[in-house]
C-alpha cells in the first residue's frame, strides 16, 4: 500500500520545494493515485490563474515622487533653521530696542495674531482632510 | 579590473540605466536585474547621503511591489499610494537594515505592513463614519474595480473578487507566492512566520480560493470535493 502524500508535501511538490529525493518519492505517489493527480491538476491550473492576473498590473513609475520625498528633509531642515534663527534675531531686536513700549505691543499683538490665525486655519484644515469620506476619492 | 571595480561599475551602469522597461516589465522576476552584491552597494552609497542611487533599486522594485499592493489592497490606487510609502519608509530606514540580509524580503515585508496599517485604518475609519465595512473594502463606484487597469475578462474579475472573498491572510500569502513566486523561506520572513508552517498555509489558502471561485460560478478550476 502507498502511504498518503501529506497536504504539506502536496503544496511542496507543486511549488518545487523538495529536494530530488522527497520529489521522486511523491511522483510514485502521485502516479499511483488518480486522487493526487486530479488535486494536483486543479491546484495547477488554480496558480496559473492567479498568476496570470500580474500581466495586467502595471506601476506608473513613482521615481519622480519619492525622490521628491527622500531629498525633501534637507529642504525643512534648512527652513526650520532660517526660521528659529530669523525669530532670534528678531526677539533679540523686540525686547533691546529703545522703541516706545506701545509699538513694541502693537508689533507683538500682530505677530502673535497672524500666528494664531495660521496655526488655526492648519488646524482646521488638519481635522478636514482626516474626516473628509472622499479625501480617497479625489486626487 | 577588480571584483569592487566590478561592482561599482555594475552599479553606475545601475544607475545610468534607464531601467523601466527591462527592470519593472511586468514578467520579470522581482530584482533579478540586481545582483544581491550591486544592492548591497548601492545601499550603501544611499547611506552616504546620495538618494540618486536609490532610483535603480524603486525600479527594480517598482513593479514587483504594485503587484503585490494591488494583490492586498485590490486598488490601484490605494496600492500606488502603498508602494510610494515603502519606498520612502525603506529610504529612511536604510541605516539600520542589516546588510547581511537579502534586500527583497525586507522591502516586501515593509510593504505588506505598510498594506496592511492602510487596510487597517480605511476599516476603522469606514466603522467610524458609520459605513458598512464591506462597501468600505470595495471603494464605491468606479473606483473599485481591480480590473479596471488590467484585462477585462469575466475570469479576471472572479479571480480578484475570489481573492477578496478568502480574506487578508490567505490573499497576503497567496499574492506572494502565485503572484510573485517567492520562495518558501522568503514567504516566512516577510509574513514573519516560522518556515515550517508556509505549506499548510499555502495549503488553506489555495483550497478556500478554489472553493470560493467555484461558489462564484467559476469553472476554471474544477468543482466537486478534493476528498
Amino acid at each position: 500500500m502507498i502511504p498518503e502524500v501529506t497536504k504539506e508535501e502536496l503544496m511542496k511538490f507543486l511549488d518545487d520545494e523538495l529536494d530530488a529525493v522527497e520529489r521522486a518519492r511523491i511522483e510514485r505517489r502521485i502516479a499511483a493515485s488518480t486522487e493526487l493527480q486530479r488535486d494536483l491538476a486543479r491546484y495547477r491550473i488554480l496558480k496559473a490563474e492567479v498568476k496570470s492576473l500580474g500581466s495586467g498590473v502595471h506601476s506608473r513609475g513613482i521615481w519622480s515622487s519619492i525622490r521628491r520625498r527622500v531629498t525633501r528633509p534637507l529642504g525643512w531642515i534648512m527652513l526650520l533653521a532660517g526660521s528659529l534663527l530669523w525669530t532670534g534675531w528678531a526677539g533679540w531686536v523686540y525686547f533691546t530696542s529703545d522703541e516706545a513700549v506701545v509699538a513694541k505691543l502693537a508689533a507683538g499683538a500682530i505677530v502673535i495674531g497672524v500666528t494664531l490665525l495660521l496655526a488655526t486655519t492648519i488646524h482646521e484644515r488638519w481635522i478636514e482632510w482626516q474626516t473628509d469620506p472622499y479625501r480617497d476619492l479625489v486626487r | 579590473m577588480t571584483h569592487s571595480e566590478s561592482i561599482e561599475r555594475s552599479t553606475a551602469e545601475a544607475v545610468r540605466f534607464d531601467g523601466h522597461a527591462a527592470l519593472s516589465s511586468p514578467t520579470s522576476p522581482r530584482g533579478a536585474e540586481l545582483t544581491a552584491e550591486v544592492e548591497r552597494e548601492l545601499i550603501r552609497k544611499c547611506r552616504a547621503g546620495d538618494a540618486r542611487w536609490f532610483e535603480p533599486l524603486v525600479y527594480a522594485y517598482e513593479g514587483p511591489g504594485m503587484r503585490v499592493a494591488v494583490g492586498m489592497m485590490r486598488d490601484p490606487d490605494a496600492a500606488h499610494d502603498a508602494l510610494q510609502e515603502s519606498f520612502v519608509k525603506v529610504f529612511r530606514k536604510l541605516d539600520h537594515f542589516d546588510l547581511e540580509r537579502s534586500f527583497g524580503p525586507w522591502f516586501f515585508q515593509i510593504l505588506r505592513n505598510q498594506c496592511r496599517d492602510m487596510l487597517r485604518s480605511r476599516r476603522a475609519r469606514a466603522r467610524h463614519e458609520g459605513h458598512d465595512e464591506r462597501l468600505e473594502e470595495r471603494p464605491a463606484g468606479a473606483r473599485w474595480d481591480p480590473g479596471r487597469q488590467m484585462e477585462r475578462s469575466e475570469a479576471t474579475r472572479i479571480i480578484w473578487e475570489g481573492l477578496e472573498v478568502v480574506g487578508e491572510d490567505q490573499r497576503e500569502i497567496l499574492v506572494l507566492k502565485e503572484l510573485e513566486d517567492f520562495r518558501y523561506h522568503e514567504i516566512a520572513e516577510i509574513l514573519d512566520i516560522p518556515e515550517g508552517t508556509v505549506a499548510s498555509r499555502l495549503y488553506h489558502a489555495r483550497r478556500a480560493l478554489r472553493e470560493a471561485l467555484i461558489e462564484l460560478g467559476y469553472a476554471g478550476v474544477g468543482s466537486g470535493d478534493e476528498g
